[in-house]
C-alpha cells in the first residue's frame, strides 16, 4: 500500500511537471463559434461591427491591466496556455513578437505601409506585429501660470527661452517643470529631453550599436542636472512615480510638462468632476524647446502595434480560419483607432494616413506639427527594446543624487545599452 | 486494516504539499536550465548560472541584500527580545496590550502596508517629515538617497514584523517554570541575575529560530522596494528577490530568474544549516 501511494505521488508529480496540452481541430459555425481572445490595456474597443459581420466568431476582451508597464497580467494568461491578440506599446510588444507566438503578417497587409514602420515590427524576415500610428508627445504649458508669471512662450522656442520661463515661474512660487524618474515605466514621459538636444539612441538604422554616448546626450543630461540644481523641478523627482507626475500636472501645479494631447483636456475635466481642482486651467500645446544647434526636435512617439497570435502550435498545422479572423480583427481595431486618433498628433505608418500630418488636424497640434523633424528613432520592437527602455532611470537617479556627473551617467547608460545589444 | 487505511488520511495533506511546494520547486529547478518566456522554451544547460556569475546587477543586488540583512536581522531579533524582557517586569495587562498593538500589523498584507507607509514617508505630505519639522529638523527625501531609503525600508520592516517575534519571545518567557524563579528567589538572585541566568538561556534556542526566520525574511525581501522605490535610487534598494522578480516577471526571462531563485534557495538552506549547527553546539 505504501509503495502504491508513493508511486501515485511520483506519477502525479511527473505529470504536473512534464505534462502539456494538445491542440484540437474544429469546424466553426453558429453553434460552435470560434472564440478569439483580445487583450487590450485600457480602453475597451467597440467591436460590435466586427462581431455582426462574423456570425461564427465570439471575441472575448481580456481587458488586461498593464498599468504597471510589466508583463504580470500577460504572463498569467500565457502560462495558462491562452494565446491572444494584443495592441500595446513597443516595450511589451517586443516580448511577444517571437516567431513561436506571433503570426507572420506579411501575406495579409496592404502594400502602402512605410518601410520604416514595417521594419519596427519585423523580426528576421517576418512581420510579427501590425504597425499602428503612434501618438506624439508634446509640451504642455499652463497658460494661467505663465500669465501670472508674465511670460509668453515664443514661437519655436529654445532651451534658453525655457530657462527664462522657469526662472519667472519659480519667482511666483509655482513648479516650473514637472518631471520624474522614480519609476522605470512610462519612460515616454521623461525621455523626450534627449530629443530636445538632438541626441539619438541609434544612428542610421544600426540597431545593434547605440549612438547615445554623444555630446548631445551629455548636454541633455547636464541640462536636467541644471534644472534640478536651480530648483526648476521638484527636489524629489528621483522618488516620484508616474501617478505623482500625472496627479500634479493635471491639477495645474506645474507650468510645463510633457504629455500626449489626447490626455490633457480629458484629464483636466476629470479633475474638476472629481472635485480635485476647482476649475479647469488653460493649457497650451507648444513644441519642445530646441537645444543649441537643433533646428527641429524629433517627435517622441508612443509607437505601438498589434500582435496576432499564430494558431499553429510548434510543428502543428495552422487553423487558417482562425488566423484570418484574428487578422481581420486586428485590422478592424486598427481602422477604428485610426478614425479616432487626434489628427495631427500621430506619426503615420501608411501612405493613406498622410492626411494626419497636413490635412484636417486638431487645432492643438496644427501649430506644432510643422516644428517636428520626424519621429525620434526608438529602435525595433524586440525584447532588446524592452530591456533598453528601463536603463536610463538609474543613470538619471545617480546623476541627480550627485553619485555621477552627467558625462559619467551618459557613458554608463551607453555601456548598459551595449551590454543588452550584445546579448 | 488500520495500518493500511491510516496513511490514506494523509493523502490530502501530502497532495497539497506536493502541489504547492514540491512540484513548483522541481519546476523551478528544471526551468533554470532553459531559456523560456512561456512562449518558447529552449535548453541552455548551465548558461543561466554562468550568466549569473558574471552579472554585475546580481552581485550589486547581493551587496544590497547583505546590507539590509546586516541592519535588519539584529534589529528584528534583539529589539523584540529586549521588549519582551521589559514586558516580563510589567503586569499581564501591559503584555496583552503590547501583543495586540505590535502583532496586529502582521495580519495586514505587505503590499497594503507599503501603500500606507509610502504616504507616511512622503517627502512633501508625509507625517514623518512633519514630525521632523516640528522638532526643528529639516525634511528628508527618504526614498531619494541610498542610506535614507535603506533606513526607511528597514524601519518599516522592523515595525511591521517585530510583533510576531515579540509574541514568540513572550510565550517562551511566560512558559518558563515558576519553580526556577522560586529557586532563584530562595537563593537571593536579583532581577538582573534572574534575567541573565534563567530567562536568557531558556530563550536562546528561540533566539536562534527567530534569527533564522529574520535572515530568511531579509534574503527574500522584495515588496517594499517594489512598492516604494522600484529598486532605486540607482539600484540602491534592488535586492536579490526584487531583481529576480523583475528579470522573470517584467522581462519574461523565466529561465534566468529561476536560476537566481535556485541560488537564493541554496543561500537560505546554508543559513538554515548554520543555525542547526549552532543549536546543536548549544546543547
Amino acid at each position: 500500500m505504501r509503495r502504491a501511494i508513493l508511486l501515485g505521488c511520483l506519477l502525479l508529480v511527473a505529470g504536473l511537471v512534464f505534462g502539456g496540452g494538445g491542440q484540437e481541430s474544429r469546424v466553426y459555425d453558429k453553434e460552435h463559434p470560434l472564440v478569439l481572445f483580445m487583450g487590450s490595456p485600457g480602453v475597451p474597443y467597440n467591436i460590435e461591427g466586427f462581431v455582426k459581420a462574423h456570425e461564427n466568431v465570439v471575441v472575448r476582451n481580456l481587458s488586461l491591466d498593464v498599468s504597471t508597464g510589466g508583463m504580470e497580467a500577460i504572463n498569467a494568461y500565457l502560462q495558462a496556455g491562452i494565446k491572444f491578440m494584443v495592441k500595446d506599446y513597443g516595450g511589451r510588444l517586443g516580448l511577444l513578437m517571437t516567431p513561436e507566438y506571433a503570426l507572420n503578417l506579411k501575406p495579409y497587409i496592404e502594400d502602402d505601409y512605410y518601410p520604416s514602420a514595417l521594419a519596427m515590427c519585423t523580426v528576421g524576415d517576418e512581420l510579427l506585429a501590425l504597425p499602428m500610428p503612434g501618438q506624439v508627445a508634446n509640451f504642455i504649458v499652463n497658460q494661467d501660470l505663465l500669465d501670472k508669471a508674465g511670460y509668453t512662450v515664443p514661437e519655436n522656442w529654445t532651451t534658453d527661452d525655457f530657462l527664462e520661463m522657469c526662472a519667472k515661474v519659480k519667482a511666483i512660487g509655482a513648479v516650473p517643470f514637472e518631471w520624474y524618474c522614480g519609476e522605470r515605466n512610462a519612460d515616454y514621459y521623461f525621455m523626450h529631453v534627449l530629443a530636445w538636444f538632438g541626441a539619438e539612441l541609434y544612428k542610421d538604422g544600426d540597431y545593434f550599436k547605440t549612438a547615445v554616448d554623444s555630446p548631445e546626450a551629455k548636454r541633455a543630461f547636464a541640462f536636467i542636472k541644471t534644472l534640478y540644481d536651480k530648483g526648476y523641478m521638484r527636489k524629489d523627482v528621483v522618488t516620484r512615480k508616474a501617478a505623482d507626475y500625472l496627479q500634479s500636472v493635471y491639477s495645474g501645479e506645474a507650468a510645463s510638462y510633457a504629455s500626449f494631447v489626447g490626455f490633457s483636456p480629458n484629464q483636466i475635466t476629470n479633475m474638476v468632476t472629481q472635485k480635485k481642482i476647482d476649475k479647469e486651467w488653460k493649457y497650451r500645446v507648444v513644441p519642445f524647446p530646441r537645444g543649441p544647434g537643433v533646428s527641429k526636435v524629433k517627435a517622441f512617439t508612443m509607437q505601438h502595434g498589434i500582435v496576432v497570435p499564430k494558431s499553429a502550435a510548434k510543428g502543428g498545422k495552422p487553423d487558417s480560419f482562425k488566423d484570418e479572423m484574428y487578422v481581420a480583427l486586428a485590422k478592424y481595431v486598427r481602422d477604428r483607432e485610426v478614425e479616432n486618433l487626434s489628427k495631427g498628433a500621430s506619426v503615420p505608418v501608411r501612405k493613406s494616413e498622410e492626411g494626419i500630418w497636413t490635412g484636417e488636424t486638431s487645432p492643438d497640434y496644427l501649430d506644432t506639427a510643422k516644428y517636428y523633424g520626424g519621429p525620434w528613432d526608438l529602435g525595433l520592437f524586440t525584447k532588446r527594446y524592452s530591456a533598453i527602455r528601463f536603463l536610463a532611470v538609474p543613470e538619471f537617479q545617480a546623476m541627480l543624487n550627485g553619485t555621477k556627473t552627467p558625462e559619467e551617467a551618459v557613458k554608463s547608460y551607453a555601456a548598459e545599452i551595449t551590454k543588452v545589444l550584445s546579448k | 486494516m488500520s495500518k493500511r487505511v491510516g496513511p490514506l488520511f494523509l493523502l490530502p495533506a501530502v497532495g497539497l504539499y506536493l502541489l504547492t511546494t514540491v512540484v513548483p520547486l522541481i519546476q523551478v529547478g528544471r526551468l533554470s536550465f532553459f531559456e523560456t518566456n512561456y512562449i518558447a522554451t529552449e535548453w541552455v544547460g548551465l548558461a543561466n548560472y554562468r550568466e549569473l556569475l558574471t552579472d554585475a546587477a546580481w552581485w550589486k543586488a547581493l551587496v544590497v541584500t547583505a546590507r539590509f540583512s546586516m541592519l535588519l536581522v539584529p534589529l528584528q531579533t534583539f529589539v523584540p527580545l529586549l521588549m519582551a524582557l521589559l514586558l516580563t517586569t510589567m503586569g499581564k495587562k501591559w503584555q496583552t496590550y503590547a501583543r495586540v498593538v505590535f502583532y496586529v500589523p502582521t495580519f495586514v498584507s505587505g503590499l497594503v502596508m507599503s501603500s500606507v507607509w509610502r504616504w507616511m514617508w512622503h517627502s512633501e505630505y508625509g507625517i514623518v517629515n512633519e514630525v521632523l519639522k516640528l522638532v526643528g529638523l529639516p525634511a528628508v527625501y527618504w526614498f531619494a538617497g541610498t542610506w535614507s531609503s535603506t533606513v526607511a525600508i528597514t524601519v518599516i520592516l522592523l515595525l511591521t514584523t517585530m510583533g510576531g517575534h515579540l509574541v514568540i519571545y513572550l510565550a517562551v518567557m511566560c512558559g518558563i517554570s515558576k519553580e526556577l524563579y522560586e529557586s532563584a528567589a530562595v537563593d537571593g538572585a536579583t532581577p538582573g541575575q534572574v534575567r541573565r541566568h534563567i530567562i536568557v538561556p531558556m530563550v536562546m534556542p528561540t533566539v536562534l529560530i527567530v534569527l533564522l526566520t529574520a535572515t530568511v525574511g531579509a534574503l527574500q525581501m522584495w515588496y517594499l522596494p517594489y512598492m516604494l522605490t522600484d529598486g532605486g535610487p540607482a539600484g540602491a534598494t534592488t535586492t536579490l528577490m526584487f531583481l529576480l522578480f523583475r528579470e522573470g516577471v517584467a522581462m519574461a526571462r523565466y529561465g534566468y530568474a529561476n536560476a537566481q531563485a535556485m541560488v537564493l534557495m541554496l543561500m537560505v538552506v546554508a543559513v538554515g544549516g548554520v543555525t542547526q549547527w549552532l543549536r546543536r553546539r548549544m546543547r
